[in-house]
């Protein structure tokens, strides 16, 4: 068990920078994961973490230790691959032996580990098969178990149950979650999927053109994106932007769109102001929303342009302006096509961004 | 009462769909096709194995004994004795055979198996130009370095040893060789390496402990080609060769008869007996060599 730093690092491939200048410290014991979209440098930053890839420039330290030039053999890390990456000519028992036969380590403890790290993740009756025997969910547990029997500095993670179908992922993330409960290591773990990362991390890095664009809780994250890229990143259905211009004087200001307009509270006000030359993007969650009759006094007015139940959400689409967005109401509500109605912004609960640096006012 | 409708026992009893086994023309082709083949390769073989068991008149009968009236061992038995005036010189183009063959296959196999493995895991300049140019050497008929080969052996003062054999035969089977292996390589996923490489073990070791057993087959096959090539040779061993007890087989027959006059089943007998080595490993590795030209060829 160990904290991980990374301080500068850099990837380039020629002119491309595929991790640019990313830095934070991974507490020991914390679960950390890197977010964002394919291309974005996660499993780049990773794959440097494990010493697969030679780092342009920058320090990681595993432990207390530079790492830079050491071999992944000496880093003593774990690492869980997508596609498991499990040795097709072992069977499943050596498998998980292997990371402690290249340690050298007596036989008598091998057994008594592999045995151990078996019972834990529920493959004790498998130890005897080869891997092309199993189910895809029981080569990713043998994958686990390959990491966790010899107690590494840290795990890492590369998109561990993406190839698992959609039931077993739910399944197998919380299964996750507990493990590291128990374990308490340092994990580093690489996802598109923003849901995995805000159910089992302690933080999340979401990163982005290889720079890691905010750092922080999940619920730090979720609340106060720094940036659009961030707001639209994380949270499902996806944010809701706007953009418009900030129209009034001092005392009570609106922002006028394509279409609508909305007046803001005094707090959101000043926000406004802080634009850099009056144009924003209004961020609204669709928990945030809420669709209120036509005849309604408050609320902004706009049209419906489809609805769509799920059973205990029903999300509302509709037109504001010419521009479309997503509101959910309660299970039962339904309503018919280009019904107008009214949408009110839930305004404690507003999101403010410079048009311009797309960043959060 | 069970009311379930049930199928009158006439309809149930004619099999649904049956109609009379339709031979198609286009497998009735293909066997005959494959008979002939099979004729063709086989007939001559048999024919060997006929003679080589016949005494030196029933040989030259005619109509010809398609199976021997008196079948005889006598020749085997004189090209194998390792006394008498036959049996050592058989024996010592036997021998030369085995260790040129065998000293280009295990050299060959040592050589491509790095060679390949650079080429499917590596990314360094002119990695593609390099890959080209090893393959470059078969669009040729291996008859077009014969002059410049014989030069350059001489330079090195080659000619008239088992290592001027040996560094050409190298020279023709190594590009299939690595080619067929960096196919095989290239199906092995690298997060395999990359695994074993975390798990503590060094790039050599991953490669050797994880790479190497299930690049097997491809090793295998790679093995056969290049024994197979070396083993039959016939132009550079005449060409390069010339003391006689240096000579290999497909040389030394040629020239043992000759001298001793046409002694057909002595011939057969000899042949049969070189054809020996490469059937049997043919016989043993077929699945694996089968194996390595498909999985090389096809990309998963």
């Amino acid at each position: 068990m160990a904290e991980v730093i990374l301080d500068n690092v850099v990837k380039a491939y020629g002119d491309v920078l595929a991790v640019d200048h990313v830095s934070f410290e991974i507490q020991d014991g914390e679960f950390i994961a890197l977010v964002g979209p394919s291309g974005c440098g996660k499993t780049t930053t990773l794959n440097m973490v494990a010493g697969l890839i030679e780092l342009t420039s920058g320090t990681i330290t595993i432990g207390g230790k530079v790492v830079n030039d050491l071999d992944p053999k000496d880093r003593d890390i774990a690492m869980v691959f997508q596609n498991y990456a499990l040795y097709p000519s072992k069977s499943v028992a050596d498998n998980l032996a292997f990371p402690l036969q290249m340690r050298k380590m007596p036989k008598a403890e091998i057994e008594k580990r592999v045995t151990m790290a078996a019972e834990t993740l529920g493959i004790t009756r498998l130890l005897n098969r080869k891997p092309r025997q199993l189910s895809g969910g029981q080569q990713q547990r043998v994958a686990l178990g390959r990491a966790l029997v010899r107690n590494p500095k840290a795990f890492l993670m590369d998109e561990p149950l993406s190839n698992l179908d959609a039931m077993l992922r739910v399944q197998m993330r919380s299964e996750l979650k507990r493990l590291h409960h128990e374990l308490a290591t340092t994990v580093i773990y690489v996802t598109h999927d923003q849901m995995e990362a805000m159910t089992m991390a302690d933080r999340i890095a979401v990163m982005s053109n290889g720079v890691v664009q905010q750092l922080g809780a999940p619920d730090e994250i979720y609340d106060r994106p720094a940036n659009t890229f961030v707001a639209g990143f994380v949270g499902s259905p996806a944010m809701n932007f706007l953009e418009g211009q900030v129209v009034g004087d001092d005392g009570r200001v609106s922002i006028r769109g394509n279409g609508w307009d909305l007046p803001l509270n005094p707090a959101n006000s000043a926000r406004a102001r802080a634009s850099s030359d009056g144009q924003v993007i209004v961020g609204a969650r669709h928990a945030n929303l809420t669709v209120l009759p036509e005849s309604a006094s408050s609320g902004v007015p706009a049209r419906i342009y489809t609805v769509e139940p799920t059973g205990d959400l029903t999300y509302v689409h509709l037109w504001l302006g010419k521009q479309l967005v997503v509101a959910s109401a309660e299970g039962r509500y339904r309503a018919s096509a280009d019904q107008p109605v009214r949408m009110e912004f839930d305004q404690d609960r507003l999101y403010l961004f410079d048009a311009a640096s797309k960043a959060a006012l | 009462m069970t009311t379930v409708a049930q199928a009158p026992p006439s309809v149930r009893a004619a099999p649904r769909g049956w109609a009379p086994p339709r031979i198609k023309m286009l497998d009735v082709i293909s066997v005959i096709w494959l008979v002939l083949l099979l004729a063709f390769a086989v007939i001559p073989m048999l024919w060997m194995l006929s003679t080589s068991l016949k005494g030196q008149f029933a040989a030259l009968s005619q109509p010809p004994e398609w199976i021997p009236s008196r079948p005889t061992l006598q020749q085997y038995e004189t090209l194998l004795s390792p006394t008498g005036t036959v049996g050592p010189i058989f024996l010592r183009y036997f021998l030369n055979s085995l260790i040129v063959s065998a000293t280009t296959t295990v050299l060959g196999v040592l050589i491509a198996i790095p060679a390949a493995y650079a080429f499917s895991r590596f990314h360094f300049p002119g990695r593609d130009v390099l890959f080209f140019a090893v393959l470059v050497r078969n669009m040729f008929p291996v008859v077009v370095f014969l002059i410049p080969l014989f030069i350059l052996m001489r330079a090195l003062h080659l000619v008239n040893t088992h290592w001027s054999l040996i560094l050409t035969y190298m020279t023709f089977g190594l590009p299939l060789s690595i080619w067929l292996l960096k196919g095989f390589y290239d199906n092995i996923p690298e997060e395999l390496e990359r695994a074993a490489r975390i798990d503590g073990a060094s790039r050599f070791k991953a490669f050797w402990l994880i790479i190497m057993p299930l690049s097997s087959p491809g090793i295998i096959a790679t093995a056969i080609y290049a024994f197979i090539g070396a083993w039959n040779e016939y132009v550079y061993a005449l060409t390069f060769l010339n003391s006689e007890n240096l000579l290999t087989l497909p040389v030394g027959l040629q020239h043992f008869f000759t001298e001793f006059a046409t002694n057909w089943p002595g011939l057969m007998a000899a042949a049969f007996i070189m054809s020996v080595p490469v059937v049997v490993m043919f016989m043993v590795l077929q699945k694996q060599f089968v194996r390595a030209l498909t999985e090389g060829a096809v990309k998963s």
